[in-house]
């Protein structure tokens, strides 16, 4: 019977196979590390047999406390990680990917009156796992791009052009499948796909910010004028920033279908 | 180029001044699909006939997708940081905005389906093609979508609901509670689902959050809300929700076919 008495042997397997993945792809100069992915897989096989043990021992899926979703994110987090280095080889993505998803390992062996609090009905759907893992993903690459664009600006080259270009192209894909997967799930819970919720319309600015960006691109005159190309990446990010966190201290946010408190 | 979006957005400015918000319900069928078809039939016949003018081919252009799309921006910042009673995305401006953007995503998937090649294109079709699906749904279908809300209790059956406007209008439906339910943890007493058993013409239906029920298609029923004096474990009434969208279909095609090009374009990004 798997309970979360048993958590911390299977967490710390799994972030032991995780880290040495990370490692391996780090030491691999070009391409991708068979190890290095073969580790993580591993890792994430161990960490995938916890949650599924505890799906049988609890007979119902472990989505309704936020102690069991907390599993889901870095279960996701690290297969998000594994996907990108396997397409693209970034052979940073995979320690990244771990200190994100070691967070919420950490607050889940520190925090155990989190593994039983409920979660309120409208959380309870299969969109929000994925919806929230995707977002995040998205929020991490999205941060590095805006380093980039510092860095850029600082340094005043477009050498790093380039990188925040693939960086954007990931960050996108997975914060409209964010976008898009909130979308069903809104359809599904409150019955429109969109309802310009002001959460919905930070998250819509953020979108268009980034849009900017991939087409300006297209212009080859963006490299010569890297200050504004790189802003745009800076404002991207501000504004995900306001999406994530900055629109809950906005009076119009008291009434947003997005409030679980 | 400024100059051209400096007016169009004055002229939506002074008609916003003039005539108040857009009234969306005039879009309602079968206005909303006429003027749907007439604009991509015109667009349609621009591109065939003058489709290399350097009018139109800016209006397809990547710039003009970038002023869009920038303007946009500053849209969503603006109406985000309004109170949500001022409805901005119903707002002349906006709505300007969104029709723009409309008919740049026309002509250029028109343009390109012209030599279409989907080893070439498919990204790029499907990408575009779900925004325009899910913003033509989304703006044409808006006059067609009715949301009414019913309070529904268990002395009798109920067949109305009232709308956003606050006007009474028949469902189609009799509805009544059969029973409510609200299942509690059994550590912390917090609750975890609410559950409502419906006749919904006397036909038992189980609602619960995140769990509609389909009552004809282009039609669903919600639970949104129960009696709060019956939260520790029985209710006497609940308010149901009834969405009737008729456009649902295309936008979840919009959607999924976003998805699809997304999923595209991450695989195949070098």
């Amino acid at each position: 019977m798997v309970t979360w008495t048993i958590y911390l042997p299977f967490a710390l397997c799994a972030i032991g196979c995780w880290l040495a993945g990370a490692l391996l792809a780090l030491r691999r100069q070009a391409g991708r590390s068979r190890t290095s992915l073969a580790a993580t897989a591993i890792g994430l096989a161990v960490y995938a047999s916890f949650i599924v043990g505890l799906w049988l021992s609890l007979e119902r899926p472990p989505l309704r406390t936020l102690g069991e979703t907390r599993l889901w994110y870095s279960l996701f987090m690290i297969a998000s990680g594994w996907m990108v280095y396997f397409r693209w080889h970034y052979r940073w993505i995979p320690l990244f990917s771990l200190l994100v998803a070691a967070v919420f390992i950490v607050i889940n062996l520190l925090r155990p009156d989190i593994h039983d609090r409920s979660l309120m009905p409208a959380l309870q759907s299969l969109w929000f796992v994925p919806h929230v893992t995707v977002y995040m993903f998205s929020y991490s690459v999205f941060g590095c791009a805006f380093l980039l664009a510092l860095a850029g600006i600082g340094r005043r080259t477009p050498a790093y052009l380039p990188s925040a270009d693939r960086l954007v192209n990931i960050g996108m894909a997975f914060l409209t499948f964010g976008m898009l997967s909130g979308c069903i799930w809104a359809k599904q819970a409150w019955g429109s796909y969109w309802s310009w919720d002001p959460k919905e319309t930070w998250a819509a600015a953020t979108w268009c910010a980034y849009l900017v960006y991939i087409h300006r691109r297209r212009n080859p005159a963006s490299t010569r004028q890297f200050t504004i190309t790189y802003g745009w990446l800076i404002v991207g990010f501000l504004l995900l920033q306001m999406c994530w966190y900055g629109v809950n201290f906005l009076p119009a946010a008291s009434r947003s279908l997005h409030s679980y408190n | 180029m400024t100059k051209g979006w400096f007016l169009y957005l004055l002229s939506a400015t002074l008609i916003e001044v003039w005539t108040g918000h857009a009234d969306l319900q005039l879009l309602a069928f079968p206005v909303g699909i006429a003027l749907g078809v007439a604009a991509l039939a015109v667009l349609f016949v621009l591109d065939r006939e003058q489709g290399n003018h350097p009018w139109l081919r800016s209006l397809r252009s990547p710039r003009m997708a970038g002023w869009l799309l920038a303007l946009l921006t500053l849209g969503c910042i603006i109406g985000g940081c309004l109170p949500a009673a001022s409805s901005f995305q119903t707002s002349w401006p906006f709505i300007a905005l969104l029709a723009a953007l409309f008919v740049h995503l026309t002509l250029l998937l028109l343009h390109r389906l012209r030599r279409f090649c989907w080893k070439r294109d498919g990204t790029f079709l499907l990408i575009h093609g779900g925004l325009w699906l899910a913003l033509s749904g989304g703006m044409l279908g808006a006059g067609d979508t009715d949301e009414l809300r019913i309070r529904v209790g268990q002395e009798e059956p109920v067949t109305t609901g009232v709308n956003a406007q606050g006007r009474l209008k028949p469902l189609g439906h009799a509805l009544q509670l059969k029973e409510f339910h609200i299942e509690t943890h059994p550590t912390d007493g917090f609750p975890v689902q609410y559950t409502a058993a419906v006749w919904v013409d006397n036909t038992p239906v189980r609602l619960a959050v995140n769990s509609p029920y389909a009552v004809r298609p282009g039609e669903d029923l919600y639970l949104m809300s129960f009696d709060p004096a019956g939260a520790t474990g029985e209710a006497a009434f609940c308010i149901l929700l009834l969405v009737r969208q008729p456009w649902k279909y295309p936008l979840l095609a919009g959607i999924l076919l976003l998805m699809a090009g997304v999923a595209r374009m991450m695989w195949k990004q070098p």
